[in-house]
């Protein structure tokens, strides 16, 4: 409420009212500072220490072109950063490991994972990267990388900006009129995705998918089925709303993100799935992990090898908890099904509808294994699936919750399709036709952000369950 | 011919116009206009700005609390709230719905039941629970059919909302040691009966109804508890009689409460088990309140489910005839003098149920001066018990009753001191076994 109501109100002023990129930039630079510093000023000097380390060691890998020492800075920055979201990330869960084989040690400190850390750390090993490939200049100014690690559009929730994305941009930023025009409509429609149907959905899947044991084992099969159904819609549109958000506040001030999400649950195979989901992530993996173990251009046995590495740490980046590994060696194993074993062939083979109803049921599957940390819990909820818990197929509770919520769960299910964007397509195409159909699509421009702005505000007030799934990332 | 792209220009401007002034509007109204400090619907004090220090600052606390203040005080809350419950009543076929509630554990029976808790007890042995003669069959007011289930665990069904009860094995018998450690340390002294009163889905619906919901068999959960009571707890079983009468209005729709006339049924079980034969409802005067306007809690849970709205309750009560003054020592500690059904105080509708003996206050007696041999019973009570009491006045020469949850006596210092001879505890079953009314009966029964 504070941030949509107030903050970002007075960010924008700031950005409309100050005219040059400098001054622009260090209101933005203050904002994203106050913002980052919300949930604890501590947290921001991990912060600037992060990007004073990048930024030095990428200035010393330029300065030190064609030497070899420039490799060492390389290792050196990056394998810092590494080490750093390690100690924040994983250490309690590598010592929990150690202390379940060994009995030591006896006490696992806690340590508070600071909020976006493994956004705004691939964001910086993506620029010492780059700027080692040369594919982009260092910064010389610290205050500006500063801003691009910590601007507060994306810094915490994704999408994994590149540096030489946006560097352009925040040196030289131009605002078009037809630019913040889309990115008021992407920002509201994002926040309405968040506040209406994410968080609807989590109501039901939370209501089926309970951490208790006991009342976990006594959901039906077609209660584990609607829950893992709400959660999985529940996950991209809350996930695709932070991404939109970002979006159309970056184009409201500017600044350029690139896509995260291409309605990935449309996808026909589970290598296109993950070209359409969280794409900033699966192509940071692929550009700073995979290509550079050799990718594809090797054997088979290497191909393998390489694959699960890569899916191991998506699934470590996506927690600390053997879950989320699981989680990334199920993608693995399904993408080396699709490449090794279906081929290309194999995957045409199938209809179009089966080879959709499959990476449905499959990522629905994934979800499943995402959402329960407590592997047995999680294999509570598998055995619930299959209707092994005893407990029926289905119940009155669950036929009414599916009742009661069949209108929401059909628009979020057709929020996860292209249809708004088609049928938006469709109304513009017509509104150049006829002044009638220009006037409907005028009247529509002008009024959806501010319904939008309205919903959201009813679902937001006194809405105490607004959990962001991907802090914890 | 107007110029198409100054069309989109000064269109593109109203827009950002429009959306600016919505977010000034929304954000202003956040800042200018004042803020309510307390929500009538939920019944509780809304959060306040966080006090600020240097520790919260740094950790995050002081901030956040910010947020929760913001978005918990923001002007026309429950307005938006309202809207947003509006919105949400399309979601689906809402007719029928179903949210919330628990898991509940099996009620132990027969062996089980023997294996179960504390000492085998033989309840009833003395005195139970007098079915009543009925000269005719009553009237079968269970409710069949499927309806809707808001989150709280409440089903709601043609206008009227009930509670589903969830049987808990430990907290049952948590509440049974209880009540028999108190009895260890009164029944010497006092005649001690518990009550269990259940809850209004129990009594006014078809079992497969509650069944199919996942709700325990709450008959068969006071069975359960009376049948492990030491043998000298009397316990009054009312589930029977008021599924009896499941016809009349002895519950609220829109309320957690029994109504006066539930009450009553206890009431005259009570004076089954006592040999006494029970005062009608027409000797009494019949006095109504807030007139199909009293909407209670479970229009609160339901966030006011519009099946609600259109179905508010009307509080009947019947005055006793020997007195309806007491006294009462209400939770600012000062002592007051009150009327029993209280027809002078004008509470906010959604309060109603409070006119019923001072509500919910750590210490209240009535003194029948019509009766003068002695006789003194004290209640120690949930808020059940409210609209219980008063009909027991014509009873007693002198009535004593606490609430468990806000008082800070014991029964034994009050049976001594009062000279009470007879003890009842009567709490919602959903409560007793629920567990958390165990910690107050163990403090206040010592």
């Amino acid at each position: 409420m504070l941030f949509v109501f107030l903050f970002l109100p007075a960010n924008l002023l700031s950005q409309l009212l100050l005219k040059s990129p400098k001054a622009k930039n260090i209101a933005m630079l203050a904002f994203s500072l106050v913002f980052y510093s919300w949930a604890g000023p501590r947290y921001l000097l991990l912060l600037l220490g992060m990007v004073l380390i990048c930024w030095v060691g990428a200035l010393l890998i330029q300065m030190w072109e064609g030497s070899p020492a420039r490799k060492i800075c390389l290792w050196a920055t990056v394998g810092l950063c590494l080490v750093i979201l390690g100690i924040f990330k994983y250490t309690g869960f590598l010592l929990g490991n150690v202390q379940s084989l060994f009995g030591v040690p006896k006490v696992i400190p806690q340590i508070v994972l600071p909020i976006g850390i493994s956004f705004y750390t691939f964001q910086l090993i993506s620029y010492v990267v780059d700027v080692y490939r040369g594919e982009v200049k260092a910064q010389s100014r610290y205050w500006l990388l500063l801003l691009y690690a910590s601007l507060f559009h994306q810094c915490i929730a994704g999408p994994i900006v590149r540096y030489k994305d946006v560097y352009r941009d925040i040196i030289r930023r131009r605002t078009k009129s037809e630019e913040v025009s889309a990115g008021i409509s992407r920002f509201t429609i994002g926040l309405a995705k968040k506040a209406v149907l994410a968080n609807g959905c989590a109501v039901i899947a939370d209501q089926l998918l309970v951490s208790d044991a006991s009342a976990l084992a006594a959901v039906p099969a077609m209660g584990m089925l609607l829950g893992a159904a709400a959660f999985t819609l529940q996950i991209y549109l809350d996930f695709s709303a932070y991404s939109d958000m970002a979006i159309g506040m970056g184009l409201m001030c500017g600044l350029h993100y690139r896509e995260n999400f291409d309605y990935p649950y449309m996808s026909g195979s589970i290598t296109e799935f993950w070209r359409r989901w969280h794409i900033s992530l699966s192509s940071f993996f692929r550009d700073y992990v995979y290509i550079p173990l050799g990718g594809s251009r090797c054997g088979t046995g290497r191909q393998l090898l390489n694959l699960f590495v890569v899916w191991f740490l998506t699934g470590m980046w996506h927690g600390a908890s053997w879950n989320f590994i699981l989680w990334g060696l199920y993608f693995g194993v399904l993408l080396a099904v699709e490449r090794f074993v279906l081929g290309k062939d194999g995957q045409r083979f199938l209809p179009q509808v089966l080879r959709h109803g499959g990476v449905l049921i499959l990522v629905t599957f994934s979800w499943m294994i995402f959402k329960f940390t407590d592997l047995s819990l999680l294999g509570t909820a598998v055995k619930g699936l299959f209707g092994m818990n005893h407990n029926g197929f289905s119940s009155a509770t669950v036929s009414l919750l599916f009742k009661n919520n069949l209108f929401f769960l059909l628009l979020c299910c057709a929020a996860a399709t292209p249809l708004g964007k088609w049928l938006r397509g469709k109304l513009r195409k017509l509104s150049e036709r006829g002044e009638l159909f220009y006037i409907v699509n005028g009247v529509w421009e002008v009024v959806h952000p501010v319904l939008l702005l309205l919903l959201s505000a009813m679902a937001l007030v006194g809405d105490s369950y607004n959990p962001f799934l991907y802090f914890q990332f | 011919m107007f110029d198409r792209e100054r069309q989109n220009s000064i269109l593109r401007l109203m827009k950002a116009v429009a959306f600016a002034l919505a977010m000034v509007i929304l954000g202003g109204a956040g800042l200018v206009w004042p803020r309510p400090d307390t929500s009538v619907v939920e019944k509780r004090k809304l959060t306040q700005f966080p006090s600020f220090s240097f520790a919260s600052l740094w950790d995050g606390t002081f901030f956040s609390g910010i947020d929760t203040w913001y978005a918990d005080t923001y002007p026309m809350r429950e307005d938006l709230i309202a809207a947003q419950q509006e919105m949400e009543e399309h979601y689906g076929l809402r007719g029928t719905q179903m949210i919330g509630g628990t898991v509940a554990d099996a009620i132990p029976t027969g062996d089980e039941a023997d294996g179960a808790g504390g000492d085998e007890a033989e309840a009833g042995a003395e005195p139970t629970a007098t079915p009543e003669p009925t000269a005719t069959p009553l009237p079968d007011g269970t409710v069949h059919e499927i309806g809707e289930f808001v989150p709280g665990g409440i089903y709601i069904t043609g206008g009227s909302a009930y509670g589903g009860y969830y049987f808990s094995q430990n907290g049952a018998d948590s509440y049974i040691n209880t009540m028999n450690q108190i009895y260890e340390n009164i029944g010497d002294k006092v005649t001690m009966y518990v009550m269990d009163v259940p809850i209004s889905a129990s009594v006014m619906l078809d079992e497969t109804v509650w069944a199919d919901m996942g709700c325990s068999d709450e008959g068969a959960a006071i069975e359960y508890i009376a049948g492990k009571l030491d043998p000298g707890i009397k316990p009054i079983l009312v589930y029977d009689t008021l599924r009896e009468h499941n016809a009349e209005y002895i519950y609220f729709r829109t309320d957690h409460h029994w109504t006066a006339l539930g009450a009553y049924y206890a009431y005259r079980v009570f004076c089954g088990m006592k040999g006494w034969t029970p005062h009608e409802l027409d000797q009494f005067e019949m006095k109504t309140f807030a007139p199909d306007r009293f909407l209670g809690s479970y229009y609160t849970t339901s966030n006011k489910s519009s099946q609600l709205t259109s179905h508010p309750d009307t509080v009947y009560a019947w005055v006793p005839m020997a007195t309806n003054d007491m006294q009462t020592i209400m939770q600012d500690g000062i002592t007051y003098d009150w009327p029993i059904i209280n027809d002078w105080f004008e509470y906010d509708d959604n309060n109603t149920y409070c006119i019923f003996a001072a509500a919910d206050q750590p210490f209240s007696h009535i003194h029948n001066d019509t009766i003068t041999d002695g006789s003194a019973i004290m209640v120690v009570k949930d808020s059940y018990g409210n609209s219980f009491i008063p009909w027991l006045v014509d009873h007693y020469e002198d009535i004593y009753w606490v609430d468990y949850r806000y008082t800070n006596n014991t029964v034994s210092e009050l049976v001594e001191k009062y000279g009470v001879q007879e003890v009842i505890f009567e709490a919602a079953t959903s409560l007793a076994t629920g567990g958390s009314c165990n910690g107050y009966f163990a403090s206040v029964g010592v």
